[in-house]
C-alpha cells in the first residue's frame, strides 16, 4: 500500500491547528469503525495522477460548529449550518493543498477536484480498495475529525 | 480604504472580513470571477487592494487576474493571491501576471492582517 496517509495526518494537523488556534493532541488513535457517530458532516476530495486518493473528513456536527466558530472567531451559536458545511469542506480543501504540493516535491504530480459534503448520520463510506482511518482530537475539549485515505 | 475578496468559500470570506474590520477597513465581496468583475465596475475600480483565491468555479483566479492587469484602470490596484496552490511553478506565474503578493493558505488572522498591511504599504515591523 503507498503510504501517504502521514502526508494527511500532519496537513490535517497544520490545517486545523492554524485555522482555528486550537492546540492538537499529537496522540492520534486509532479509529474504532463501530463507533456510532452522531450527524456528521463527510467532506471528500480526490487526488487524480501519478496516483489515485479519495480521502475524507468526516466530523460530527456538534464539533463542526466547534472547529467553525473558532475559524470565524464567533460564539458557535452564530454559526449557520452552510458556513459549517463550507467551513469543513475548506479545511479539506486546504489539507489537499498542502497534500498536493508535498508529493509534487516528492515526485509525484496530482490535480485535486473540488470538495464535496454531505451531511448525514452513520453514513459509511465503503471502497475495495485498502483504507486507512484515523481520528484526531483536538484540543481540551476533544473535538473529534476523522480522517479517511482511500486508494484506487 | 476599501478591500475586495475574491473567494468561493463563504467562510474564509468572512474569515478575511474579520481582519478586514479589525483594521476598520471596508470588505467587497465575490464569490466568483464574474462577481468580481462587477464590484470593481460599481466601485469604478476605487477599490484599494484586491484578495483573490485561485481555484473557484468557472473563471480561476489567475485568468482573472490576467484580466484584470489587462485593464488599465484596474492595473494599479495590488492584487495578492490568496490559495492553496503553493507551488513555484504557480506564485512565478501569479506574480508574472502582476500580483504584488500571495499568501498559501492555511493562514491564521495575525499573519492575514501582517499582508494585508504590507500589501498597502502600512506594515511597521
Amino acid at each position: 500500500m503507498d503510504n501517504y496517509f502521514e502526508y494527511f495526518k500532519k496537513a490535517l494537523l497544520e490545517v486545523a491547528s492554524t485555522m482555528t488556534g486550537i492546540s492538537m493532541t499529537q496522540d492520534l488513535q486509532g479509529f474504532n469503525i463501530e463507533e456510532k457517530m452522531d450527524v456528521t458532516i463527510t467532506s471528500t476530495m480526490c487526488l487524480n495522477g501519478d496516483k489515485n486518493i479519495i480521502f475524507t473528513i468526516e466530523v460530527p456536527i456538534k464539533y463542526a460548529v466547534i472547529l467553525v466558530s473558532y475559524m470565524i472567531g464567533v460564539d458557535d451559536s452564530e454559526v449557520s449550518e452552510e458556513e459549517i458545511i463550507d467551513g469543513i469542506m475548506e479545511i479539506t480543501n486546504m489539507v489537499a493543498g498542502i497534500v498536493k504540493q508535498k508529493m509534487k516535491t516528492n515526485g509525484v504530480d496530482i490535480e485535486i477536484s473540488i470538495p464535496t459534503a454531505m451531511v448525514s448520520r452513520e453514513a459509511k463510506f465503503v471502497t475495495r480498495k485498502p483504507t486507512e482511518k484515523y481520528v484526531v482530537y483536538l484540543g481540551d475539549e476533544l473535538l473529534k475529525i476523522c480522517l479517511g485515505v482511500y486508494y484506487f | 480604504m476599501r478591500i475586495l475578496t475574491v473567494d468561493d468559500s463563504r467562510i474564509v470570506r468572512k474569515i478575511i472580513k474579520t481582519a478586514i474590520q479589525t483594521l476598520e477597513m471596508e470588505q467587497v465581496e465575490a464569490e466568483n470571477a464574474v462577481e468580481a468583475l462587477e464590484e470593481l465596475e460599481k466601485f469604478d475600480g476605487c477599490v484599494d487592494l484586491i484578495l483573490l483565491d485561485w481555484n473557484m468555479p468557472g473563471m480561476d483566479g489567475l485568468e482573472l487576474l490576467k484580466i484584470i492587469k489587462g485593464e488599465q484602470r484596474y492595473y494599479n490596484i495590488p492584487i495578492m493571491m490568496v490559495t492553496t496552490e503553493s507551488s513555484s511553478e504557480n506564485i512565478r506565474a501569479a506574480i508574472k501576471a502582476g500580483a504584488s503578493h500571495y499568501m498559501i493558505k492555511p493562514f491564521s488572522i495575525e499573519e492575514l492582517i501582517k499582508r494585508i498591511l504590507e500589501c498597502l504599504g502600512r506594515w511597521q515591523a
